[in-house]
């Protein structure tokens, strides 16, 4: 086997995933028109496609075992394909929900196995290199996603940012099938899979889900599904967590998080997991929704994030054997709080710039504390444990994702409901900046308008509602600003090769 | 009380490894070589066979580059299966380590900048071993079973390596002689005088002048 060829090969693939955790959030407003869904309904087509990857990858390397690395892969690129064809042509949001979890457990599979698949094929001395490669093969996928996302919504419509894994997925196929053998060496294991602990895992973690996006909407524990939905969440978790550290072969191997370094690590990683994927899902819909972006622009909006994260990376690299994980992952914060509390004050006047620097900070303060974090998380971890607990701290990130999306969507839905409650209390035709408004719309359009006219009232409460939207993003910039502030302290904890080699 | 430290600096195929060798035999002090490797790796939990790759050498900033990218993304999370750390991260193990090893041992240590690490040790001689190339082609040639034309070829290239190596972690010029105790060209005087001069002047600063234990 050729190594560069066997690279290309699951680049392809890789990239093809990678492309899917982003190119979605800027079809969301597209999608959610479609299907007549509210923004918290169609966070549904986001999170499925997470939780799906977090349900199949601590069962990745058992499967992969028991099937066969090469089938086990093309069955990924298979699932991955169709669940993206099955997206395109879906009739309605229960239909792209399902297909969005279908596409999720193959796309779920490739990066695994990809990474398998090289290290096997390089020599281990240069196994740095080619996981080098592969990562950068990984950031494009998220960088170019957006704008690609973007412009083939523009030039086309929504369905195509699935389609165009079609033809992608085929030579995939066909490249694996034709390029990656599985080693002879490769003992096909029947190893039992704790299909229970996923069972409760998916339960536990789907259910609290629903618990944090539907609580505030049915006035938390005064409803009785909201109560039900709590004691269905909270049972499947202390399950899940029982029956983790109770048997010998546990689909996720809690008893790793005895390590409180891991453990923190694991906590931040997953703070980062769910203001990175609120954000990537939120900021595409504002910018369409209220600053009136295309898809492309919205997309293109979303580069200095992904432009600072490639270029942060390299220096946060470097930077963290001289100043550790304490000063870097703090240092991080601090940019990723400033963005958010730029995103939290920003107004429907909001300009190129106003976007621009907040998502660079961003990306800057993610690509320090991602660094930082990974490292410091897994570095005192004994080398055999290393897959095990870079599952977990993957897992963690997802299930964190997953929530921090669903309940940012939420509190954009009811924040606007709930402004628009506050702000129509002031306005009337008694009410001074009323009548001058008015006024302005009298200059602006140079239109003389009659009180109660029908055009004024629906000019009026259309700026009304983009307000009320508007101040519920800032609502909800402000919640994440909250939970980063709330993590800052725990950065003061974590350990670097300095803390180890004294240890 | 403080252990023995001698630390041999060498241009390869000057034979630096077996005056290592006879120094840690005749005395009984311990040699760190690749233990020093063994060590750095499961600290840094990493492969043996990458940091030998990245054994006296700097990376090239490609490398450095997708070293970084190697941990994961943000978006994707973390790719990890082993580390694979920055030179100036194997670099400060490898000196803790080398330390570590001084701490319990009388030692000879090889190469890695070792006489830079040792530099303020009570008990410390440095020694940089060089010969000329006619002399060192033969030895590498020999060692690696390769011709002359490539044995030349590894020795500027591993030369250029190492002096980058110490240049960038320790600030020195590795060919500055007044770095070392003693400098010894072994083409000039031939292996078996070097190792019986060096092996002298270590009973003499040692075992007898009043330095020794």
């Amino acid at each position: 086997m050729n190594k560069w060829i066997v690279t290309i090969t699951v680049m392809i693939g890789t990239i093809m995933s990678s492309l899917d955790t982003s190119i979605v959030n800027v079809a969301i407003p597209y999608i959610q028109g479609s299907m007549g869904a509210s923004l918290e309904q169609i966070t549904w087509v986001s999170t499925g496609y997470l939780l799906s990857n977090t349900i199949i990858m601590p069962i990745i390397a058992l499967l992969s075992s028991r099937f066969g690395r090469k089938n086990f892969y093309m069955f990924g690129i298979a699932l991955f394909t169709l669940g993206s064809a099955l997206c395109g042509i879906a009739w309605n949001l229960y239909a792209i929900v399902v297909f969005r979890i279908i596409q999720g457990i193959g796309g779920g599979v490739l990066i695994p196995i990809a990474q398998a698949i090289l290290r096997e094929v390089f020599p281990k001395e240069e196994q740095g290199m080619a996981m080098g490669i592969y990562g950068m093969g990984v950031v494009m996928g998220p960088a170019i996603g957006p704008t690609l996302g973007g412009w083939l919504i523009d030039r086309y419509s929504w369905p195509w940012i699935f389609y165009i894994n079609l033809p992608i997925g085929i030579v995939a196929l066909i490249m694996v099938n034709i390029f990656i053998e599985d080693p002879e060496f490769l003992i096909r294991e029947k190893s039992k899979i704790d299909f229970l602990g996923l069972i409760f895992m998916a339960i536990g973690f789907g259910t609290l889900q629903i618990f944090l996006a539907d609580g505030e909407n049915k006035d938390w524990f005064t409803s009785q599904y909201i109560t039900h939905l709590a004691i269905i969440a909270g049972a499947g978790i202390i399950f899940f967590v029982i029956r983790e550290l109770t048997i010998k072969k546990p689909a996720v191997d809690l008893r790793i998080l005895k390590n409180i370094n891991f453990t923190l690590g694991t906590l931040l990683g997953g703070v980062l997991g769910m203001g990175l994927f609120a954000s990537l899902f939120v900021l595409p819909v504002f910018l369409q929704n209220l600053l009136g972006y295309t898809a492309f622009d919205a997309g293109v909006a979303m580069v200095p994030r992904s432009l600072a994260m490639a270029l942060m990376m390299p220096i946060g690299g470097k930077l963290f054997n001289k100043f550790g994980p304490k000063i870097l992952v703090s240092f991080g914060l601090i940019l990723v709080i400033i963005s958010f509390f730029k995103f939290a004050n920003l107004n429907l006047n909001a300009s190129f710039w106003d976007i621009f620097i907040p998502q660079f900070l961003q990306g800057s303060g993610f690509g320090f504390i991602f660094v930082s974090v990974s490292t410091s998380a897994l570095i005192t971890i004994e080398k055999s444990d290393l897959t095990f607990a870079t599952s977990i701290y993957n897992v963690f990130r997802l299930i964190t994702g997953s929530i921090g999306v669903a309940l940012a969507a939420t509190y954009v839905d009811r924040g606007t409901n709930a402004y628009y409650s506050v702000l129509t209390q002031n306005v009337s035709i008694f009410s001074r900046n009323t009548l001058e408004y008015i006024a302005r719309l009298d200059q602006v359009l140079g239109i003389p308008f009659q009180l109660p006219d029908l055009k004024i009232k629906e000019m009026l409460n259309e700026t009304i509602m983009q307000q009320a939207m508007m101040l519920s993003y800032n609502h909800v910039y402000l919640l994440i600003m909250f939970i980063f502030v709330l993590s800052l302290p725990l950065a003061f904890f974590l350990k670097g090769f300095k803390d180890i080699k004294r240890d | 009380m403080e252990n023995i430290v001698i630390t041999i600096t060498r241009q390869i195929g000057s034979g630096g490894y077996d005056l290592a060798r006879a120094i840690s035999e005749e005395f009984g002090f311990k040699l760190i070589d690749r233990e020093l490797v063994v060590h750095a790796a499961k600290i840094l939990k990493t492969d043996v066979a990458y940091l030998d790759k990245k054994e006296e050498r700097t990376s090239s900033l490609l490398e450095k580059i997708l070293s970084v990218f190697s941990i994961g993304t943000p978006e994707i999370g973390s790719l990890a299966g082993s580390f694979y750390p920055t030179d100036a991260e194997i670099f400060d193990v490898q000196k803790t380590v080398l330390e570590n090893f001084a701490q319990n041992h009388d030692i000879v240590a090889l190469g890695r900048a070792s006489f830079f690490v040792f530099k303020d040790h009570p008990k410390h001689l440095s020694v940089f071993l060089k010969a000329g190339l006619d002399y060192r082609v033969k030895n590498v040639s020999k060692e690696f079973n390769i011709s002359d034309k490539e044995a030349i070829e590894l020795i500027n290239q591993t030369d250029k390596n190492r002096n980058e190596y110490i240049k960038k972690m320790t600030g020195l010029n590795r060919c500055d002689l007044r770095n070392y105790d003693i400098v010894l060209d072994v083409s000039c005087i031939g292996f078996e005088l070097t190792k019986n001069f060096v092996i002298d002047v270590i009973k003499h600063k040692f075992f007898k002048n009043g330095g020794g234990r």
